[in-house]
């Protein structure tokens, strides 16, 4: 086992506790990577307190001195490669599989995972709300225009993420646009259903893992952490409801047609 | 009892379209949450499981017990087949 100074280790587990709370993962998953991290070093009496936007980690050296570093997590993306890549260093670790050194390069490796091309992730949209049309029993003519919409809203959400617009206005305007898109297409004529058109889209802002985490979090007895990420889900959720809602009633209100 | 057999073709195929979309919306869904390779395949089997299952238990049960049990059987599925595990690149 390498020696290593208890701060350095300490800002170690944080940082690989912290990337897993800005990658999607669960927060009891990060603790648990936290607390894996150190154990795996013979350190003794961590505690470790994650919520879905920061964490607080403390740990008593050999020497006796408590020591404690708070980690602010400010991006929110999601990157399942990264979760499961560390949650793959923490076990390399404990069963000392991997040095310390060694796994702090790997760390940094993972950090720097760059995401897929904006195309890929373009055309991973598009396909994406095409096929959840036709699963929510939309036809193929609906299909062909949710994947031009899906293609949009990706252009429309990395563009917003550029612009580091919150994640509520993102999914407003996202809603309010979509919604707008398939009425503006009925009423150009296109034989599409509207509804089925929107709800297939708008799969690609569903905050469906924020959702899953959440209760995964409460069930793990993390109740501060789920009911924050349960709070962001919701808020989520209502933003795009109220982005298509608005988007609805401007267009009755203006009278073009396409409602049926 | 031939003629049930025929159109039992048609109305069994169109019951595993549901599945099929729904193994193909996840791995594109797979793509944008960053997984790689085997990942996406296993995840795309979870979804059409899982979904499969939904449409079996939402005939005879209410829709929140049939996505209970949906999700049951996806995370079973999901335990059954784990993919390779990540390897370290040091």
């Amino acid at each position: 086992m390498e020696s290593m100074q208890p701060e350095d280790l300490l800002l170690f587990a944080a940082d690989a506790a912290r990337l897993m709370l800005e990658s999607g993962g669960e927060t009891y998953r990060a603790e648990d990577a936290a607390m894996g991290i150190i154990s795996s070093q013979g350190g003794a009496e961590a505690e470790c307190f994650a919520t879905s936007t920061g964490l607080m980690l403390s740990y008593t050296g050999e020497d006796g001195k408590v020591r404690s570093v708070v980690r602010r997590v400010k991006k929110r993306g999601m990157n399942l490669e990264k979760v499961s890549r560390i949650h793959a260093l923490v076990e390399a670790l404990q069963a000392d599989r991997i040095g310390l050194a060694a796994a702090m390069n790997e760390l940094d490796g993972i950090e720097r995972m760059r995401e897929r091309p904006a195309a890929i992730m373009t055309l991973a949209s598009a396909f994406g709300a095409a096929f959840f049309t036709l699963l929510f029993g939309g036809s193929l003519a609906d299909a062909i225009a949710a994947v031009f919409l899906g293609a949009l809203l990706s252009f429309l959400i990395r563009g917003f993420q550029r612009l580091k617009f919150p994640e509520f206005l993102t999914s407003l305007a996202g809603g309010a646009v979509i919604a707008l898109a398939s009425l503006a297409l009925r009423s150009l004529g296109a034989p599409i259903n509207p509804d089925t058109l929107i709800i297939g889209v708008i799969m690609l802002l569903v905050p469906g893992v924020a959702i899953t985490n959440a209760i995964r979090d409460i069930i793990a007895g993390d109740l501060v952490a789920g009911i924050a990420r349960g709070a962001d889900a919701i808020i989520t959720a209502a933003s795009i409801s109220a982005g298509a809602g608005a988007a609805f009633a401007v267009w009755k209100l203006l009278g073009i047609g396409g409602l049926r | 009892m031939i003629a049930s057999d025929s159109s039992l073709i048609p109305s069994v195929l169109a019951w595993l379209k549901g599945p099929l979309f729904a193994a193909l919306a996840t791995s594109a869904f797979s793509i944008l949450f960053g997984l790689h390779s085997i990942d996406i395949a296993l995840a795309s089997a979870g979804a059409a499981v899982g979904w499969a299952t939904f449409l079996a238990m939402r005939a005879t049960a209410a829709p929140a017990f049939a996505a209970f049990v949906a999700a049951l059987a996806s995370t079973a599925r999901s335990s059954a087949g784990r993919g390779p595990g990540r390897p370290l690149s040091t």
